[in-house]
């Protein structure tokens, strides 16, 4: 798990950055974190306790990376392929996720909540034990996916699809959706 | 720290395996059953069992202690209202622990049952069936309910907005998400709202 450390700037709540007394919002050097998370995740295979808050993070693919315990909170996305990656004990809440794309990634106990997620498709992919609560999605593909024992609580999902999910126990309850299909899906299964 | 999570598929409910990095010592909370899954995370990550954390009383979050007494010499630690029927180390409200190399604070949350202990562990809260992602436990009674949902404000939603949250059923959470998208505490919140 990522270090639980906070920031050390006074009314500083976030975690932070990996070996620094600072969160990336603080750092003194931005540059050169960003520089070495990019290069963390476009070249590397296995990603363990990595912390950074309110970065920006455009244009990677990354091989197929397996990530494990660590805090990507408030981020932003743009056009990022995770496609095939693993992850575990990931904390992605409240962050912005911009034309990315999660196929075939294999997600558990993970948190994407309050996240906004517009033009993205996590289609043909597991989420189990993920928390959904409280985000919203636009035009995004949720199709074929497992999200068993995972949570929407509270999300907005608009123009979106969710064709052919397994949603048992899936908390869908208090979601505002306009325009989603959950065509093939075992809706009934679902808590609602 | 080290957290793994370990789902129960018998029991539906989550156990944690929780060590620390320095020594390797390592305990568990909630063993609703033990699984081969469960030994081979232990085992293939080098840890020593030494301790089991039990949330509360109820069988699905302890059912698999008597399997996993057979493996490992632990020790176990419970509320002081717990009625379990074996022997067991007693804590009472915010007792702190020295164990496995870290410290360990029991946080009394009655309300689901009355030997409701949340384990806050540096920065994670273990809330069993107390505090779950988008809901709360199940109560006996409306008295139950608004106790524990009363006590849920005033012993963890005082804590730091980013303390992690790793309930005993279902994923993960912050407690800042449950403040904005927790159901039960969005209407308790706004029935306040209305003078």
């Amino acid at each position: 798990m990522f270090s639980l450390q906070q920031c050390s700037t006074d009314g500083c709540h976030h975690y932070a950055y990996t070996n620094s007394p600072h969160c990336y919002y603080h750092a003194v050097d931005k540059e050169r974190i960003l520089g070495e998370v990019r290069q963390l995740l476009i070249a590397e295979e296995t990603i363990n306790d990595l912390s950074i808050s309110e970065a920006h993070l455009s244009g990677l693919t990354l091989p197929a990376t397996r990530i494990t315990g660590s805090n990507l909170a408030w981020c932003t996305f743009t056009d990022v392929d995770f496609s095939s990656s693993v992850m575990t004990n990931c904390f992605f809440d409240f962050c912005l996720f911009e034309r990315c794309r999660f196929n075939g990634v294999d997600v558990r106990y993970s948190v994407f909540a309050g996240s906004r997620f517009c033009d993205c498709d996590l289609s043909d992919s597991r989420y189990i034990h993920s928390n959904f609560s409280g985000i919203t999605a636009h035009r995004t593909n949720f199709s074929s996916c497992d999200f068993y024992y995972s949570t929407f609580i509270t999300a907005t999902l608009i123009d979106s699809s969710f064709e052919d999910c397994n949603l048992k126990k899936t908390d869908l309850r208090n979601t505002e959706r306009r325009g989603v299909s959950f065509r093939y899906s075992n809706w009934q299964e679902a808590h609602r | 720290m080290i957290i793994h999570q370990h789902f129960s598929v018998s029991a539906l409910c989550n156990t944690y395996l929780v060590a620390s990095k320095a020594t390797g010592e390592a305990l568990l909370i909630d063993p609703g059953s033990v699984e081969l899954d469960l030994i081979n995370l232990i085992e293939a990550n080098g840890l020593e069992l030494t301790t089991v954390l039990l949330t509360h009383g109820h069988l699905a979050h302890r059912e698999g202690l008597g399997t996993l007494e057979k493996i490992y010499d632990v020790s176990v630690w419970a509320s002081e209202y717990s009625r379990v029927p074996f022997p067991f180390n007693a804590v009472g409200e915010h007792d702190v622990l020295h164990l496995c190399n870290m410290e360990i604070e029991a946080i009394h949350v009655p309300g689901h049952s009355l030997d409701s202990v949340v384990w806050k562990i540096g920065g994670a809260l273990f809330t069993g069936d107390v505090l779950h992602s988008g809901w709360i436990g199940r109560s006996g009674g409306y008295r139950e309910q608004a106790l524990l949902l009363q006590l849920i404000e005033e012993r963890l939603f005082t804590l730091d907005e980013n303390t992690l949250l790793f309930p005993g059923h279902g994923s993960p959470s912050k407690l800042r998400i449950e403040t904005l998208f927790n159901l039960a505490l969005r209407t308790r919140v706004s029935r306040r709202a209305v003078p």
